[in-house]
């Protein structure tokens, strides 16, 4: 089991190395030029709340953090008819994910992440029955991960 | 030497994942990844072409295509049935469509000798009826299945007449050419019941006077009661009888005030047509094409091209369009897998009707040879990319 002071620890070390600045070791989303609007070969695209544009290799789409904000923003937006899928969380706590899963972190990091930063979502994750409905509580928002 | 015989065993009795599909004849359809599809057919009426992509964990759609005797009796009458059924909440209701509602009709022809509104409407029904029972009895042990539904689709064509009676938000669009120009241009032939239509709205909100929330507008999107799209289906019984409106159906899909009068209707809206020599083609698809391309669009790209894969066309067309609004290649869109895949585009179903004015034109009492397919063969094994939870795969059997 994770505990919160693992979590916290983790993050901070993700802090430490985000701020050092160090090129070769800088966190950043991967993009695509400004000019193009499709994503490179292998890659997709979400935006987050702060309007920032991810561009993400398509093998993120297995990574149980990333699949339970694709169920967050479903059960916040709805499925978007005409555009991209904007995701409930800021560019910061994409950030966070894409170290996560480069890092590889271990399941159950990912489990209690999830768990904390949404504990409302959990329960219409057991089943497939409707896409609409169960507000997302303002408390429980990816943004205060970020605030770590 | 052993071990090449143990290769040459295993072989020969591994399991083919594509054991139901008829690779050689296309009689029963192909599958090649997500997409199903059957290029080319022959109904009573004419050719037909069919295809299916699936985006959720569970195929939610469902479709199918009947041709021959629409009746019980050998008398018939004879004709073609095309039915799509755009599930929701999970895919039991538009399964339990798929399997009951065409013998409902094929019953009521029997017992009225002919084919007619009034048989459509009671085959509806007696579908709509038998949903309730079956949520009636599974209720105490799953009563999330109060929460599943339907759109219905449905054409019949039978001694020149066609019948499109539809419930949700599918939809059938004609190709008829104008003799003037050649051109072919779209008509539509279903009216729609989604919330999205202000008409709709108004009818919502007529039936419901004193209900101010009985349509909410949330994120651009209409929904009946802040919860569903469409205002008419078969299912959703939680929202139209207030005994499946109560615990332990999940908070979110309870009301507030109890139900006093059913909130969506199970009534199709049914136009009746005399086909004409210059209706070339009947597109019968979801919601899920319809998003991404107009009716004229869609009846130029049939118009366009051969009709052998007509409907595999279309699917592709809306996954490409799909792709460009989620600002990526179609060709890595075609690598996700189902369940993500549902946040890239929705399930899609779409059957092209070709017609044939000789065959339409025939009485419907020539006798013909039975032909029934069912879109989307095959049931896919969970795999790593889909998501974490399956409901149940056994539904209303």
């Amino acid at each position: 089991m994770v505990t919160p002071k693992t979590l916290i620890k983790l993050a901070s070390k993700w802090q430490k190395v985000a701020a050092a600045g160090d090129r070769r070791r800088r966190i950043s989303l991967p993009r695509t030029r400004s000019s193009s609007t499709v994503a490179d070969k292998g890659h997709f695209v979400v935006y987050t709340v702060d309007q920032k544009r991810c561009v993400l290799p398509i093998r993120y789409l297995g990574n149980y953090v990333l699949r339970e904000l694709l169920k967050m923003s479903e059960e916040e937006f709805g499925l978007p008819a005409d555009g991209p899928i904007k995701l409930p969380c800021e560019a910061a706590f994409m950030e966070y994910i894409v170290y996560l899963i480069r890092r590889h972190v271990d399941f159950e990091v990912e489990q209690a992440l999830v768990l904390s930063i949404a504990p409302a979502v959990k329960c219409s994750c057991d089943s497939n029955l409707f896409s609409s409905a169960a507000p997302v509580n303002e408390a429980t928002r990816p943004a205060i991960i970020c605030g770590f | 030497m052993f071990s090449e015989l143990m290769n040459f065993l295993r072989a020969c009795f591994r399991p083919r994942s594509d054991r139901h599909v008829h690779k050689g004849s296309d009689a029963g359809g192909r599958q090649d990844g997500l997409l199903w599809y059957k290029d080319s057919g022959q109904h009573v009426n004419g050719e037909f072409s069919m295809a299916v992509v699936q985006a959720n964990n569970l195929l939610e759609d469902q479709s199918q295509m009947e041709s021959g005797n629409l009746s019980l009796h050998e008398a018939g009458p004879y004709g073609t049935f095309v039915g799509v059924y755009d599930g929701h909440g999970g895919p039991e209701t538009s399964r339990y469509v798929n399997d009951h509602l065409f013998q409902h009709l094929k019953r009521f022809t029997s017992e009225q000798q002919s084919m007619s509104v009034d048989v459509i409407r009671k085959a509806f029904q007696a579908t709509e009826e038998g949903v309730i029972a079956q949520v009636s009895k599974q209720w105490s042990m799953r009563p999330q299945i109060a929460a599943v539904g339907s759109c219905c689709l449905v054409g019949v064509i039978c001694g020149g007449t066609l019948y499109i009676a539809n419930l949700g938000d599918s939809r059938a669009v004609l190709g008829r050419v104008v003799k003037a120009t050649g051109e072919v241009l779209s008509v539509q032939l279903s009216a729609e019941h989604n919330a999205s239509i202000e008409s709709v709205r108004q009818e919502l909100r007529a039936l419901h006077p004193d209900d101010p929330h009985i349509v909410v507008l949330k994120h651009n999107v209409w929904r009946v009661k802040g919860l569903i799209q469409v205002s008419r289906s078969i299912g959703d019984v939680y929202l139209k009888r207030a005994e499946f409106n109560r615990e332990p159906l999940y908070a979110k899909f309870r009301l507030r005030e109890p139900i006093k009068k059913p909130i969506l209707s199970a009534e199709p809206s049914i136009s009746v047509l005399q086909l004409q020599p210059q209706d070339q083609f009947i597109i019968f698809a979801s919601d899920g094409l319809w998003e991404h391309l107009s009716n004229q669009e869609a009846v130029d790209i049939v118009q366009n091209h051969p009709r052998n894969g007509s409907a595999r066309r279309l699917v592709k067309a809306a996954l490409q369009e799909a792709a460009k609004k989620r600002e990526m290649r179609y060709s890595d869109l075609k690598k996700i897998d189902r369940g993500v895949r549902r946040h890239f585009h929705d399930d899609i179903t779409v059957i092209v009707v070709f017609l044939d004015s000789n065959l339409v034109s025939r009485a419907s009492s020539t006798k013909c040879a039975s032909l029934s397919v069912r879109g989307g063969g095959v049931n896919l094994r969970p795999n790593s990319l889909a998501p974490c939870t399956t409901p149940s795969d056994t539904g209303m059997a």
